[in-house]
């Protein structure tokens, strides 16, 4: 059979279109320029006055290298504060560019010209740390040697209803130090939501088994239909009171989108009415063998024997 | 102590040698350090860890991923060698099966490598006599090959072993799974860096290979190209762009997932802290089983003005449609947020977001899905710490479900310090839902507390003292408590004697079982001698 595809309607690029030209036209009408990080001072300079920084500077993530001497980029005391002519003419603090100073969205700028993969965090989302002014050098360390504290203690800083979430009984081994958060929480910007391989993907680095793709899959599941989203529909990432991480105890974990089948509860005069939905329904993420996600053992399991329980059977 | 340590090695077995033999190889290379490095620091200990447990053994309960036994551990060890290589390590518990080992050394600008390894396992049943073992081995490496091009590679090796029971299996039914396979993630990458300027194409790949299933082996290959730039002349503007491929394919089923996905994006900032920025992301995800192929496309546009030290407002709107042969569903979310700093020891946050998403054609399984977000948050500095509050609420509402999640989440904590004392810090934090499905209306309602007090140091001496307790009232009446004191004294020449108590008690008032009683308990001790490296 070929393949078949609607694409999204034309009228949405001409809407676009005309978005990004208001949006031209708005950002050429106002242009600024941003702290000029080329001024020609060398790092010797500075260091005349600055001696003790170097000696700090070389023991953290940003040693100080000359030009011409390093393989990668030269980086230079003015690769990061701007102004530095002035401020040689009239040494004060208020005429050299301090990044820590600096409101979140003009901090990156100055980051963003060694750490490039970070300009692309939030690719279809908004940049929810810039957004609340939670800066680079809100978390990262740009001068000291002292070590940067453990993901999950630097975010739960701030999280802090998702560092206690951890707490819970059913919880990713986050204080076991297994994983940290960016185990997960890429900030790249590489899992979006809306992606065909979106955000399941994170999930599956770890549980590759439940990934699939199977012959019938559990719509729920499968970020890759317009109904899935993912493993996220049914668990809590973080933690759970449930078992599994699952966001819902039980059955009701079912019926937040299924109505219980009739039959289901009167079947077998009653007995069996005590068994949980995913007790028949084991293939829950996916099933290569049934279309309701029976296991596929269930026959023998409930009756001895596939032949003697046709209910059980069903495809 | 010494006499501990003999007692207990006997006792002690060794496995996965190699690792161990590995670390402790890495531990004996660093007793020259002091010969090569200009500086080197890091804390030795060696410790034995004793558990007394029972009861419902699981992933959940605090021992699961405990082994007792001798512990040696090098952590937080950094050198700095003369010709200006770095060694970074933290290794923990290498003496034990639940080991996290990380080794990193490297030379600013020229090359790097790294090396990880983590184990732990998982019980599956109520004694904990069944259970997987889970590894994670891996490492990458780098290297500046010219000052505009940087090299890169990457591989990960996961493995699980073990016995497990079927993942739903009914409580008297209970059947034993053999687990065995191993997931092979690798990359390698190449990146272009100059002025601002910045591109990067890689090649991600895995195999997953099950040794009891074969029919479940695959593997995926990824391959992406991305750029981002300032452009000339107007630097206030960056865009970026891309392009990913991905597929995976399942060995024995000819089975085939493709997705193509392209994304681009502007941004503009201005010194006076305005900023704003549009993103589009278009992508098609296909499957050679249902002869389907998924458009998905998303907008996203922001704004936001900051009055440094003072202000700020954002705003968002983000457009994402989803859309096969026979149904599109569209979404629009809307967020808005801002912090302000009255006075400048406090800080208050808050914000709203709301997305709904329609079934335009078609039917979908949920149908139309409302949902709401409303956040605030307070936090004054004090002298010598901190005081703040958040609240959280969500709702879902599923309309053509007569479904509906309301979701409450609130949270206090405090630290603050004394100089001469010590420090305290402690934590409140209360969930609430309230669900309605099918099936009726039930209620939740979760309370945590926990709180740590330090004394500060007296005659070589420190004490510290927590606890954390959990409540959960639902269809489970769960409770869970737990203690922890630890006691720190300085010996002399950077020696010190390090002793932790903490118990576990975990209960379910309102067992599911009828064949065993839902609880656990647990006595950990562990005496550790550290000797930091300077």
């Amino acid at each position: 059979m070929e393949k078949t595809s609607r694409h999204i309607s034309s009228g949405h690029y001409v809407r676009l279109f005309w978005i990004l030209c208001v949006f031209c036209l708005f950002s050429f009408s106002s242009i600024a320029s941003l702290a000029a990080a080329s001024d020609s001072v060398d790092n010797e300079t500075c260091m005349d006055c600055h001696d003790g920084v170097a000696a700090v500077l070389n023991k953290s993530a940003h040693p100080l290298m000359t030009t011409g001497t390093a393989h990668g980029t030269d980086i230079l005391c003015v690769s990061c504060h701007s102004g530095a002519a002035t401020h040689i003419e009239d040494p004060t603090t208020e005429n050299i560019g301090n990044p820590g100073k600096l409101s979140s969205a003009m901090t990156e700028q100055v980051c963003i010209q060694c750490h490039q993969p970070h300009m692309g965090r939030g690719i279809a989302a908004f940049d929810v740390h810039a957004d609340q002014e939670v800066s680079c050098t809100d978390c990262h360390t740009v001068h000291a040697v002292k070590q940067s504290a453990p993901a999950e203690q630097m975010c739960g800083t701030c999280h802090t209803a998702v560092a206690t979430d951890f707490l819970k009984r059913s919880h990713h081994p986050l204080r076991e130090q297994n994983i940290s958060c960016i185990s997960c929480h890429d900030f790249t910007g590489k899992a979006e939501p809306n992606f065909g391989h979106g955000g399941s993907a994170t999930c599956y680095t770890c549980h590759p088994q439940q990934s699939g793709p199977y012959l019938f899959e559990h719509q729920a599941t499968n970020s890759f239909t317009v109904d899935g989203d993912g493993c996220t529909a049914c668990h809590s990432p973080h933690a759970s009171a449930n078992d599994r991480l699952l966001k819902q105890p039980d059955d009701k974990l079912c019926l937040q989108c299924h109505a219980a089948p009739p039959g289901h509860k009167t079947a077998h005069n009653g007995e069996l009415t005590g068994y949980a939905c995913v007790d028949c329904h084991s293939q829950i993420h996916g099933s290569y063998d049934n279309l309701y996600f029976l296991d596929p053992q269930l026959g023998s399991k409930v009756s001895g024997g596939p032949d003697g329980c046709y209910c059980h059977y069903y495809r | 102590m010494v006499v501990i340590v003999i007692i207990t090695v006997k006792r002690w077995k060794v496995k996965n040698t190699g690792y161990t033999l590995l670390a402790l190889l890495f531990l004996v290379s660093l007793l020259p350090t002091d010969a090569l490095a200009t500086e080197h620091g890091g804390t030795l200990k060696l410790g034995y860890i004793t558990i007394d447990h029972e009861g419902n053994k699981g992933i959940n309960q605090s021992s699961f991923n405990l082994y007792e036994g001798v512990a040696l551990s090098l952590e937080n060890y950094t050198a700095y060698l003369d010709n200006g290589m770095r060694v970074n390590a933290n290794l923990r518990n290498i003496t034990l099966k639940n080991r996290n080992l990380f080794l990193d050394v490297n030379k600013p600008n020229h090359g790097g490598v790294q090396f990880r390894h983590s184990a732990y396992r998982r019980y599956y049943d109520f004694d904990g006599d069944m259970e997987t073992k889970r590894t994670m081995t891996g490492g990458n490496v780098w290297w500046q090959a010219h000052p505009w091009f940087k090299v890169t590679g990457d591989i990960s090796v996961n493995k699980r072993s073990g016995e497990m029971t079927q993942l739903f299996a009914p409580g008297s039914l209970t059947e034993t799974d053999e687990v065995d396979f191993t997931d092979t993630y690798y990359g390698v990458g190449l990146t272009y860096q100059r002025n601002r300027t910045t591109g990067v194409v890689e090649y991600r790949g895995s195999s997953f290979k099950d040794d009891i299933n074969e029919f479940d082996d695959r593997t995926t290959g990824r391959f992406r190209a991305t750029i981002a730039t300032p452009i000339p002349k107007h630097e206030q503007f960056s865009v970026i762009g891309g392009y990913q491929y991905y597929k995976l394919n399942v060995k024995d089923r000819n089975d085939t997932l493709t997705a193509n996905t392209v994304w681009a994006g502007a941004r503009f900032y201005r010194t006076c802290g305005l900023s704003l920025g549009y993103n589009i992301v278009f992508d098609r995800a296909g499957r050679t089983g249902d002869f389907v192929d998924t458009d998905n496309l998303t907008h996203a546009f922001s704004a936001a003005k900051v009055w440094r030290g003072r202000g700020g407002i954002n705003l968002g709107y983000r457009y994402s449609a989803n859309d096969d042969l026979f149904v599109k569903r569209t979404g629009n979310s809307f967020s808005a947020s801002g912090w302000f700093k009255p006075i400048p020891d406090l800080t208050i946050r808050a914000g709203h977001g709301m997305t709904s998403m329609d079934v335009d054609e078609g039917r979908t399984l949920t149908g139309r899905l409302d949902r709401d977000r409303a956040w605030a948050s307070a936090r004054y500095a004090l002298p010598d710490g901190w005081v703040r509050v958040k609240m959280t609420a969500i709702q879902t509402e599923y309309e053509d479900l007569e479904t509906s999640a309301d979701y409450v989440k609130g949270a206090a904590d405090a630290y603050y310090e004394l100089a001469k004392f010590g420090a305290l810090s402690g934590s409140y934090a209360y969930y609430r839902g309230d669900y309605t499905n099918d099936d009726g209306r039930y209620v939740f309602a979760d309370h945590s507390l926990s709180g740590d007090i330090m004394t500060a140091e007296y005659y070589h001496a420190k004490l510290g003292f927590g606890g954390t307790y959990w409540r959960s009232r639902r269809d489970e009446d769960i409770e869970s408590f737990s203690v922890r004191f630890t006691g720190w004294y300085t010996l002399t020449n950077g020696l010190g004697l390090e002793l932790t108590y903490q118990s576990h008690n975990f209960d379910n008032f309102n067992d599911p079982s009828p064949v065993y009683t839902e609880y656990y308990t647990d006595n950990i001790v562990e005496v550790t001698l550290t000797y930091d490296l300077k």
